[in-house]
């Protein structure tokens, strides 16, 4: 299965590594297929709508 | 199942396990001393919540020891296309890439080989971690022969971390496959496990997730060993209950399951919470939540614990254990902001709050603990005489006695559910994958001692970790601890000598305060002061006991990684890399 691994070789430096990693990219790139992802809603409307308004109010008071 | 087998399964077990948790409330505070009212409410009150927990997880063990359900009659094969997603966070390229590998020549040999790709995305961040994992893709494209069949992507951004690297996926590529089985860096799975989910995932047009048991393979240490056998034995007949009591809004663990692409998509794209983590930002613990979503959109969630062939690798210490327990503490904390989220499943919810207790729990038996120590200071004295006319004394009942019965009821919710699955094993002829029956038992026992022991470790690691939560501390996002998992005494006395000083100032108030309450304190606080050497001791390899399936008779995918791991193993990861630039594959 593995037959045409490499044997090891002798140069092992950091910056001989980084340069494959343009070439894991170029040719591990994913299939240009988009599929939409809607956003799915959590939180009910009220607590994040209230936060913001008690912040608004409090806002001014806290610059004072 | 019929619909009505999920209800009448929850109805039973919620029955049993509150009219348990209502018993002991009734026993505990119909005990009381004289005095102290409040206190000893209070007390019973923490003894209702957390023997409603115990016998919550009785219940799921009982209910799975009923016989499972007949074998699916044979499905079509396979034909959609099916990818198999790889997400990694800062992990050993060499071992998540060989096992790659082994699956992806299983998968060649099936008659459906031509339907499978992987995707490796990569959510590494340092610069040694990202050239490593380019240096062996390398290395795994050129033993595989699989470009344009074995794909990688890391990622510039780590938005919405795991859950937002398959969502990126899904937006980029997703339209090209009909099915999708999310791994985990660690996890390996049999070609023929993976084709039976893609044919019972195309046999049920309906099932928009499908949710495999992991076993645990390759531990090592006495710990992991445990944990492993534990899997292995307990965790099916455990899942069987789950799977009953949960019907189609089943369970998502986040990985080793199959989605449908397009359920997935239309689901599953989850929203940043408002408000700063560790309560708001990106949901920590997705999987439940993606699981509520797909059931709430309609589709059928199932956990088949039939399913052979489906493994992960375990932590192999306490410490690695407690580093997980922490994210997943402050994942399922987190969704307490989800409770009321609109349109989901009122068991979606259920779920929720099951999470949320899990973890709460811990500050109940703590509570309970303190309040037992500081009882006798908050006590008055008691009235022997209480009734007018009566000569005869009235003694208070004994705090002993109580805490006898206590410690036996906490004992038969742990304890008998594992050895009645011991026995079963026995009776069904399961044991001879564990090395017979008295191995079998001998790994039982051991295993009972071990999480004896373990579980006020475990207790004060999880209530730290609810407090960090509490208090507004988020746990960031760090990488697995997987491997080696031998620690050193200086180590685990640096991870725990706070909760050995802990264990050692219960004793000593206890003493001062309740002498009676000592003796019945020394399994608590006992392991607890010993917790360095029981965090040392249990990291030590241990190969005598807790023999498993995987071992007696492993599964062939375990040997083909084995055999990736012995030829990769003299490479380094300049090796690992081509010498020069290869020719572009057409």
């Amino acid at each position: 299965m593995l037959d045409r691994t490499l044997p090891p070789h002798d140069t092992d430096t950091d910056t001989t590594i980084t340069s494959f990693e343009a070439e894991a990219a170029r040719r591990g790139a994913l299939p240009d297929a988009p599929l939409a992802m809607p956003r799915q809603r959590l939180e009910r409307g009220v607590a994040p709508a209230l936060m913001a308004r008690l912040r608004a109010l409090m806002a001014p008071r806290l610059d004072a | 199942m019929t619909r009505s087998g999920p209800t009448r399964a929850r109805a039973v077990a919620l029955g049993a396990s509150l009219a348990l948790a209502a018993g002991a409330f009734a026993l505990f505070f119909a005990q009381r001393q004289t005095g102290g009212l409040w206190v000893e409410f209070a007390r019973s009150l923490l003894i209702l919540m957390a023997t409603f927990w115990l016998a919550w997880g009785a219940a799921q063990a009982a209910l799975g020891l009923w016989p499972g359900r007949a074998a699916a009659p044979r499905r079509a094969e396979p034909t959609g296309r099916c990818v198999i997603l790889v997400p990694v966070h800062e992990e050993d390229p060499r071992a998540t890439f060989a096992r790659i590998a082994a699956m992806d020549a299983a998968l060649a040999e099936t008659q459906q080989a031509g339907l499978f790709d992987f995707a490796i995305l990569s959510d590494t961040r340092s610069p040694t971690g990202a050239a490593r994992e380019a240096a062996w893709y390398l290395a795994l494209l050129r033993a595989r022969d699989a470009e344009a069949r074995i794909f990688y992507r890391r990622r510039t951004s780590n938005h919405g971390r795991k859950a937002g690297n398959i969502e990126d996926f899904i937006k980029t590529s997703g339209a090209a496959y009909e099915l999708a089985l999310i791994l985990d860096a660690d996890s390996l799975m049999s070609a023929g496990t993976i084709v039976e989910m893609a044919r019972r995932m195309e046999g049920e047009p309906r099932l928009g997730l499908l949710q495999s048991l992991p076993g645990v393979i390759r531990a090592e240490s006495f710990f992991g060993r445990a944990m492993q056998f534990s899997a292995a034995l307990h965790s099916p007949i455990f899942a069987r209950g789950v799977a009953r009591l949960q019907g189609e809004t089943g369970p998502f663990w986040g990985h080793n399951a199959m989605v449908r692409v397009a359920a997935f998509a239309e689901s599953c794209a989850l929203p940043d919470l408002s408000g700063p983590p560790p309560f708001g930002g990106h949901i920590l613990s997705h999987d439940y939540v993606e699981a509520a979503l797909l059931a709430r959109a309609g589709w059928i969630v199932r956990l088949d614990e039939d399913l052979a062939g489906s493994f992960e690798e375990g932590p192999e210490n306490i410490l690695a254990h407690a580093k997980r327990d922490r994210r997943w503490c402050q994942g399922n904390l987190q969704h307490a902001r989800l409770l009321t989220a609109p349109g989901l499943r009122p068991w979606s919810r259920f779920v929720f709050l099951q999470g949320i207790l899990a973890y709460i729990s811990s500050l109940f038996w703590l509570g309970f603990l303190a309040t037992s120590i500081l009882a006798p200071a908050l006590r008055v004295e008691p009235d022997y005489f209480p009734l007018q006319g009566w000569s005869f004394p009235v003694l208070p009942p004994n705090e002993t006695a109580r805490t006898a019965g206590l410690i036996v009821g906490v004992l038969g919710l742990l304890i008998l559910p594992k050895l009645l699955i011991a026995l079963q094993a026995v009776r069904s002829g399961r044991a001879t994958g564990f090395g017979g029956t008295w191995r079998l038992m001998g790994s039982t026992l051991a295993e009972i001692a071990m999480s004896s022991i373990t579980a006020p470790i475990f207790l004060m690691f999880q209530t730290r970790s609810v407090l960090q939560v509490l208090s507004g501390r988020d746990g960031g996002w760090p990488a697995s601890a997987r491997g080696e998992g031998r620690l050193s005494l200086v180590e685990s006395w640096q991870a725990s000598r706070w909760i050995s000083l802990t264990g050692l100032g219960g004793l000593i108030a206890s003493w001062r305060l309740s002498p009676e309450l000592v003796g019945w304190l020394l399994p608590v606080a006992g392991p607890m002061i010993a917790a360095p050497l029981v965090i040392w001791l249990t990291s030590l390899p241990c190969r005598a006991l807790f023999s498993v399936p995987s071992e007696i008779s492993p599964d062939p995918i375990l040997a083909r990684q084995d055999g990736v791991l012995a030829i990769w193993a003299p490479l380094t990861d300049t090796d690992a890399a081509p010498p020069r630039q290869e020719p572009q594959h057409a």
